[in-house]
């Protein structure tokens, strides 16, 4: 069974059935110590689903919200607010986007850590505390939980909030763009950190990145998404072997310059389209050099081979 | 950190510098400083006295020098009313009742500015967000002396619940300390409303959350505290409010301060009582930015490591 | 909602400002001089009113009317002669300070603080005091108030501003310091100094009314809204119409200059929502 399950997962900007839907439709699974990524340019929803998963979306966004996601087989859409409690931080964590921002300025790194340790019920909060920091590679832990976050450089802090993900050994962990706010060389020592850290507490891991750079370095499976919709799914050799949608093909061809964190793709036209203006059909027809009339309609989700599906119109005729 | 509180202090000191040599050009440049100091009753002797005692046949930076001479020895004068009282000791004794009215306003006003804005923030978009919102916009717009008047008409005269006017008991309080505290209300309330607002919307209530920490949690203790240091920043602006208000209400209410005895030295033009009171409000003033500074460096991790 | 508390604050400004430019040419009678027979003669709708006098008399027999008119126009006066010389100075003081930077820069920002950090409320009182209320001191004692909060904002966007790309392209291609000031600076920094403006017009109507009910603001027998308040306050339990009508007045006028200040700033500089004391 999988671990999580996304099942047709809606998300609208308010409850109308007619409001612009930030994610249309998104089905995704991710098991047991599996590492599955989520790509797209910004705008396409990818945050949005890692907060969905917790119920973290703002109240309008929450109105909006239809499908089921289900852990371990309990629908969280529907669950009590004690279970989803328990949920956060305990089974299913995260890692936010900007370790410069997501850390409470005005206490110090180590109270901060010790509350997700509080809650998992460690008995020794100080010497737990410790080990967590020693094991995200913290140097000098103890002096380092007296420490407040502006005393720290950005791939600390970034490591901070992963023991804070950590802290309560949840059995998948979110991570949002971890990387993006870090500098080129210590993102790539960041990600090999994670890939340890995953592997010693057997975690499931859903990355969510707009950079097939990191996709390759990390991730067993891939989603990738535009619009709001996911265009192709399948294991990361395959795409990278045998990329089917157009727009995967142009995520791919900018890979060499990806040591810089990129968020527009230079090798595509134009710019994904916003929330409220999206086109009819597949939302990427406007910007694919492939187009054809029919692309005006919504193409439906094929299984190509086991694991990989794909959403295009010419798909199948590429294969033959 | 040393190094800040030393530049804190010699700013304070610049600026009751600036504030003494002003209110000395005032006196001495406009005007003829002795019909200004002296009673119109004084005397021809009374006369050269007061021009051999201030050095007023001297030029004026020796003048100034024996001006802040004596300030430092707290010899302001006398008051050039009846009773020829020394300035700096009326002043004094008028002090007391201002402060306390003063604390009794700024702790109404903190607690209720806070409370009223955490909630508006935490009920965002509610009818109760509504609600403060209104209270907070008439809260700013009101004049105090006018507010003060109604109040007295209304709740002292009409209804008979509260003494008109006055000094004494706590009763006594509540009216003026109600009036004294509403502009500055209105300002708690908008500003500890929209730092929530962006406290609760930011990446560290996010991860606040994504713990699974309680959402008490998330709002008194990540979100609130953060809000809490621009009240801090503003503390000096709110105390300046006050005072300027005291002037006013103290005048409304009767009541026996030094922002009344401003106001009568005023009318009755007694110029050394009024330099006196300047330059002791601007003192507090001064006291009170420089404690809201150091109280800005204990609270905010941040500024106590800045340069 | 928002909305039309929107629109009914800028109504309400609208008609204040008319109220302020033509309203005394529409009101027969004279509002500094009163009839000794018309003393203390409430509103209309009250027994022993007349339509003669709509809102009433004051003390010696004024019309309520025409001296709420008149208030207006003084209020109007002090706020844009006031908010002229402030924002036209602090303006130009921050604009030339963000701009020059250095030392000089630092000093003036010091000065700027210290007139923050003085109770320049109470040198009004003091300059009252000594050269007695006139229509030159108001101003010139608002004015001290308030120009270092225009010195602060400017320069803080000129110091911005200055660093653009399109502003080094102008240096580089040779156009003067006046140009580059008055071409991309001051036009960059005019929305913020109008939220500021906005917002301190409050501040202005409210401090001139505080400074003439303290007898130190418009002098008599001008009928400024706060000496007007300070007529009636002896009186409130007979004649409550002469202190409730100008505060009204105030009170109205304020809230609406209000609310166009927060529309305006949630419009131009989000930033600094709630954060204008």
């Amino acid at each position: 069974m999988s671990l999580l399950s996304v099942r047709n997962l809606t998300v609208r900007l308010g409850r109308e059935a007619d409001a612009p839907a930030i994610l249309d439709n998104i089905s995704l699974d991710v098991d047991p110590g599996e590492t599955v990524g989520l790509v797209g340019e910004s705008g396409s929803g990818k945050s949005t689903l890692g907060m969905s998963v917790l119920r973290l979306t703002p109240p309008n966004l929450a109105a909006g919200t239809t499908g089921e996601i289900f852990w371990r087989g309990e629908d969280i859409l529907k669950m009590p607010a004690k279970s989803l409690h328990k949920l956060r931080g305990g089974e299913i964590s995260m890692i936010l986007q900007d370790p410069m921002a997501s850390l409470n300025p005005v206490f110090s790194v180590g109270s901060q850590l010790k509350e997700a340790l509080r809650r998992a019920g460690k008995p020794d909060l100080a010497k737990a505390a410790e080990a967590a920091l020693a094991e995200v590679n913290i140097p000098s832990p103890a002096e380092r939980l007296r420490a407040y976050p502006h005393q720290m450089s950005g791939g600390m802090r970034q490591r901070v909030v992963s023991a804070i993900g950590l802290a309560q050994d949840p059995a998948l962990i979110i991570c949002d763009e971890p990387t993006t706010a870090l500098d080129a060389t210590i993102q790539y020592q960041f990600l090999d950190l994670l890939r340890e850290l995953q592997r010693a507490h057997h975690m499931a891991m859903l990355f969510v990145t707009h950079d097939f750079g990191v996709v390759a370095r990390i991730c067993d499976r891939v989603a990738v998404m535009y619009a709001g919709r996911i265009v192709e799914t399948g294991p990361v050799r395959e795409i990278f072997r045998n990329p089917q949608h157009p727009y995967t093909r142009a995520l791919l061809a900018a890979v060499p310059s990806t040591s810089h964190a990129l968020d527009r793709l230079p090798m595509i036209e134009g710019a994904p389209p916003s929330v409220g203006a999206r086109p009819e059909g597949c939302a990427f027809h406007p910007r694919c050099p492939l187009a054809i009339d029919k692309c005006r309609m919504q193409p439906a989700t094929e299984t190509l081979r086991p694991g990989h599906t794909v959403a295009c119109w010419r798909a199948r005729e590429e294969v033959a | 950190m040393l190094r800040q509180i030393t530049g804190r202090l010699i700013e304070a000191f610049a600026a009751l510098l600036l504030m003494s040599l002003v209110i000395f050009l005032l006196s001495r440049v406009t005007g003829d400083p002795v019909a200004l100091l002296l009673s119109d009753s004084a005397t021809e002797a009374d006369r050269q006295m007061l021009i051999e005692q201030l050095h007023l046949d001297q030029p004026m930076w020796r003048q100034y020098l024996s001006f802040v001479g004596n300030a430092l020895q707290g010899d302001f004068g006398q008051s050039v009313n009846a009773g020829r009282q020394d300035a700096l000791d009326l002043v004094m004794s008028r002090l007391p009742a201002s402060i306390s009215l003063a604390a009794v306003a700024l702790a109404f006003t903190l607690v209720v500015g806070i409370a009223m804005g955490v909630v508006a923030a935490v009920t965002r978009g509610s009818w109760i967000d509504v609600l403060v919102r209104v209270i907070a916009l008439l809260g700013q717009s009101v004049p105090s002396f006018w507010l003060g008047i109604v109040l007295i008409y209304i709740v002292s005269v009409k209804w008979g619940l509260l003494p008109t006017s006055g000094y004494g008991t706590w009763q006594h309080y509540i009216l003026p300390a109600l009036t004294l505290g509403t502009f500055t209300l209105a300002a708690v309330t908008r500003l500890v409303r929209a730092s929530m607002l962006d406290a609760l919307g930011s990446e560290y209530v996010k991860l606040a959350r994504v713990k699974g920490v309680s959402e008490a949690t998330v709002i008194f203790k990540h979100a609130l505290s953060n809000s809490l240091i621009p009240v801090v920043t503003f503390m000096g602006a709110f105390f300046a409010t006050m005072i300027t208000g005291a002037v006013v209400v103290e005048t409304v209410f009767a009541w026996p301060g030094i922002g009344r005895l401003a106001y009568e030295s005023i009318v009755s033009r007694d110029f050394p009582v009024i330099q006196t009171v300047v330059l002791v409000i601007t003192a507090m003033f001064i006291l009170a930015n420089f404690a809201v500074d150091m109280l800005y460096l204990a609270i905010d991790p941040r500024m106590r490591d800045a340069g | 909602m928002q909305k039309y508390s929107f629109y009914a604050a800028i109504g309400l400004l609208i008609l204040f400002v008319l109220t302020a430019l033509v309203g005394p040419y529409l009101i027969e009678h004279d509002p500094l001089r009163g009839s000794l027979r018309a003393r203390l003669d409430p509103p209309f709708w009250i027994e022993g009113g007349s339509i003669e006098h709509i809102l009433g008399t004051d003390r010696l027999g004024r019309d309520m009317l025409a001296r709420l008119v008149q208030g207006a126009r003084i209020s109007l006066a002090v706020c844009v002669v006031v908010i002229g010389i402030a924002g036209s100075i602090g303006t130009a003081i921050g604009t030339f300070s963000g701009y020059v930077g250095g030392w000089v820069d630092r000093l003036l920002m010091r000065i700027v603080d210290l007139a923050l950090s003085l109770p320049v409320i109470l040198l009004a009182l003091l300059i009252g005091a000594i050269s007695g209320p006139s229509f030159a001191n108001i101003v010139i004692v608002i004015s001290l108030v308030l120009w270092s909060q225009y010195a602060r904002m400017s320069r803080g966007e000129a110091l911005r501003v200055k660093n653009e790309d399109y502003v080094a392209l102008a240096r580089t291609s040779g156009l003067g310091h006046g140009m580059i000031i008055f071409r991309h600076i001051l036009p960059n920094i005019a929305p913020s100094l109008i939220v500021v403006a906005t917002l301190q017009v409050g501040v202005v109507i409210v401090l001139e009314a505080s400074l003439s009910f303290l007898g130190v603001g418009v002098p008599p027998p001008n009928p400024s809204w706060g000496s007007m308040v300070a007529d009636g306050r002896g009186l409130v339990v007979t004649a409550w119409w002469i202190s409730l009508f100008p505060g009204i007045a105030i009170l109205l006028v304020v809230m609406a200059v209000n609310i166009v200040g927060d529309a305006l700033t949630d419009r131009i500089n989000p930033a600094l929502r709630g954060r204008t004391a």
